[in-house]
């Protein structure tokens, strides 16, 4: 009986939380179905009354949101595939070498973790202009690598610790060489705990916004966040068109944790013991 | 085909000294088992030999050949891993490649058709390996599984086929059969022994299971704290043990080990416990006189005390016993005589009540005497090992 309870208020804890975490979602995607009049009425309606793709026309034909969305893959991907490979390279140093200051460079990597990217971003903007390299895409792909790169060094690190030793000795019995153990036996076996990283790192890129305001002046240079917003920015507020664009924006993103969520909870669960 | 030399080679692993100095000549051929409890120093020396771990001090020489500074992959070993160690995404065929993929490959029986054909390609002779391989070890049926979809028993073949298509110089089996339930151990170590005496080749193999040591040894190496105790043929192993480390270690039930004095009584030389007095026969009188109060222990091994007497040699001495286990075809005995324990391992297939009286009878030719103090065997004069 008692547990019938405790499982009752669990249940219900989840559901009141849900529908905090779901009905904005929900309300975004309801509404970017709507005409421009039936979403200012009142009283609202929930159910789209006349079901329009027009938001979603608009979205790709009137704005630059096809650029913005180019520009953002570019730079996520970009991010991840730089990310990726020094975090490997990173990681498998770590967990396999000794050498002088290796934990404070384990330590240290996490430093620019504890600041807010606000207070790094003005004199990072700085930095990039004073290498002529402000307002383009690369500073911005910088930016994103520092910034993920900690994490997913650590997540790395915990993946390649939670393998076992004997597969690489094994390896370099058969005569590989310590970057051909990396690439043959240590990455297949890592393989979904680089899945798991990269998305991670995707979704933050695309997420940024900070950055991306600073860095980006030129309206064809814009990420999604920023292109987005400027569309708010607009004398009148175009409700429908920021509803398709909100959609559109998250739908990679949710695709994304789907994927990795599992492997994400397991990896962040081994860094905590093991490090 | 190869002779490996280990000369004074140590390990420290931070402080700890985990091996001490070790020296150790292992000719072409042979099967050298190194045997020794958990924390020994075992696999440590095998993974120094491989390359795997550096070495502290010394040297090894493979074939003559000072190999400190070889890779594991340039020394031409095989390794077979106490877990496996298969590559969990490639298939079986793929794991027996792999070792190949790094190797020039070659194959005498190919030569012929090298010169007709000009070449033939390395998969070609890749694949045919494996092939032969995979039949010798009867994993030929599963070359398309992956590890995991193989039982322990299969993959402890694949693993020591990966070992071999290389044709590598020298073996090394790092506890290959711990994983093993008791039964599959029975028939693999048959099977090791069987590829050895096929492939010829020098193998150095890591246990803890003395009787897998026993089974498999051309001679065996007694380790203990990372000092080599003992290095002989199993049976000299087993019939003297050098000191109270490889008396214990080796044999089941352990050999009985009492610590007692040499004394002399009206000119004849023996030892006591309890109450009993324990005299050496006349044969053994000289050779012993020498210890005379000298504190010793006294090593005798269950199978050379009975209850009745079949010995050539015997002393008597009473005992009451406390604990019966039968296996089957023998009996183990725990007797007391004191506080002096003794386990005897008796043919004879009866139960005897608890607290009954016996006459035990100790087989006065096998009998060993230690030193107190280092532990080491007190030889008779003039006596050699293979008296024993």
């Amino acid at each position: 009986m008692n547990k019938k309870i405790s499982i009752f208020i669990i249940y219900s804890a989840v559901v009141v939380f849900l529908i905090f975490v779901i009905t904005p979602l929900l309300w975004m995607l309801l509404t970017s179905f709507k005409g421009a009049r039936e979403i200012i009425q009142y009283p609202p309606s929930i159910i789209p009354e006349a079901f329009t793709l027009k938001n979603y026309f608009r979205l790709f034909g009137d704005t630059n949101f096809i650029q913005y969305l180019k520009n953002s893959f570019g730079v996520a991907a970009s991010v991840v595939v730089i990310t990726d490979i020094a975090a490997i390279f990173g990681a498998y140093s770590l967990t396999r070498f000794h050498y002088f200051g290796r934990d404070i460079i384990v330590i240290s990597s996490l430093m620019g973790y504890m600041v807010a990217p606000i207070m790094i971003v003005i004199p990072f903007y700085l930095t990039m202009r004073f290498f002529g390299i402000g307002n383009t895409h690369i500073a911005l792909i910088l930016a994103h690598t520092a910034f993920c790169f900690p994490f997913a060094l650590w997540l790395m690190k915990s993946y390649f610790q939670d393998m076992p030793y004997e597969l690489e000795k094994a390896a370099r019995v058969d005569g590989a060489s310590h970057f051909q153990t990396l690439l043959h036996v240590v990455l297949p076996y890592a393989l979904p705990g680089v899945t798991s990283v990269s998305i991670f790192i995707f979704i933050l890129s695309w997420n940024d916004y900070v950055f991306a305001r600073i860095l980006i002046t030129s309206d064809f240079l814009k990420t999604i966040p920023v292109g987005v917003e400027d569309i708010y920015n607009s004398t009148v507020v175009d409700w429908g068109l920021l509803m398709a664009a909100g959609v559109i924006i998250t739908v990679p993103i949710l695709i994304g944790f789907i994927f990795i969520n599992k492997a994400l909870m397991r990896g962040l669960g081994y860094s905590g013991l093991k490090s | 085909m190869a002779s490996i030399s280990i000369r004074n080679v140590s390990k420290f692993f931070g402080k700890v000294n985990v091996l001490k100095n070790i020296s150790l000549e292992i000719r072409d051929k042979e099967f050298v088992v190194m045997l020794g409890p958990s924390g020994c120093g075992k696999t440590t020396l095998l993974n120094i030999i491989a390359g795997l771990e550096p070495e502290t001090g010394g040297d090894i020489y493979i074939d003559g050949e000072n190999v400190n500074i070889l890779s594991p992959g340039e020394r031409d070993i095989g390794f077979v891993f106490q877990n496996y160690a298969l590559y969990p995404n490639k298939s079986v065929y793929d794991n027996l490649a792999f070792g190949l993929k790094f190797k020039k490959v070659t194959a005498p029986e190919f030569d012929e058709y090298r010169k007709e054909a000009k070449q033939i390609s390395k998969k070609i002779l890749v694949d045919q390996r494996i092939k032969d391989i995979s039949r010798i070890l009867q994993i030929n049926d599963y070359l398309d599984a992956r590890p995991g979809q193989l039982s322990g028993g299969q993959k402890q073949r694949v693993a020591i086929g990966r070992a071999m298509v290389r044709k590598p110089k020298l073996y090394l089996f790092d506890e290959p059969l711990s994983n093993l339930d008791a039964i599959l151990r029975v028939s693999m170590r048959e099977e090791i022994k069987e590829i050895h005496r096929k492939i010829e080749t020098t193998i150095i193999y890591v246990t803890h299971d003395q009787v897998e040591a026993m089974t498999l040894a051309n001679r065996i190496v007694v380790l203990n704290h990372g000092v080599i105790q003992q290095v002989g043929t199993p049976e000299e192993i087993y019939n003297s043990p050098a000191n109270v480390f490889v008396a214990s270690f080796v044999g089941n039930p352990p050999m009985n080990l009492i610590p007692t004095e040499i004394f002399q009584e009206k000119g004849r030389v023996c030892i006591s416990f309890n109450d009993e007095l324990i005299t050496f026969p006349a044969l053994l009188q000289d050779k012993f006189q020498h210890l005379a109060g000298k504190k010793v222990i006294f090593g005798i091994r269950p199978e050379d005390i009975a209850l009745n007497d079949c010995f050539s040699l015997d002393c008597k001495v009473n005992a009451e016993i406390r604990e019966q286990e039968f296996l089957g075809n023998t009996v183990l005995i725990h007797a007391r005589t004191g506080k002096v324990r003794l386990v005897v391992h008796s043919n004879e297939n009866r139960i005897l009540d608890r607290g009954t009286r016996v006459k035990l009878f100790l087989n006065m030719i096998k009998f060993h005497l230690y030193d107190v103090e280092s532990g080491k065997i007190f030889l008779p004069e003039g006596v050699n090992d293979e008296k024993y």
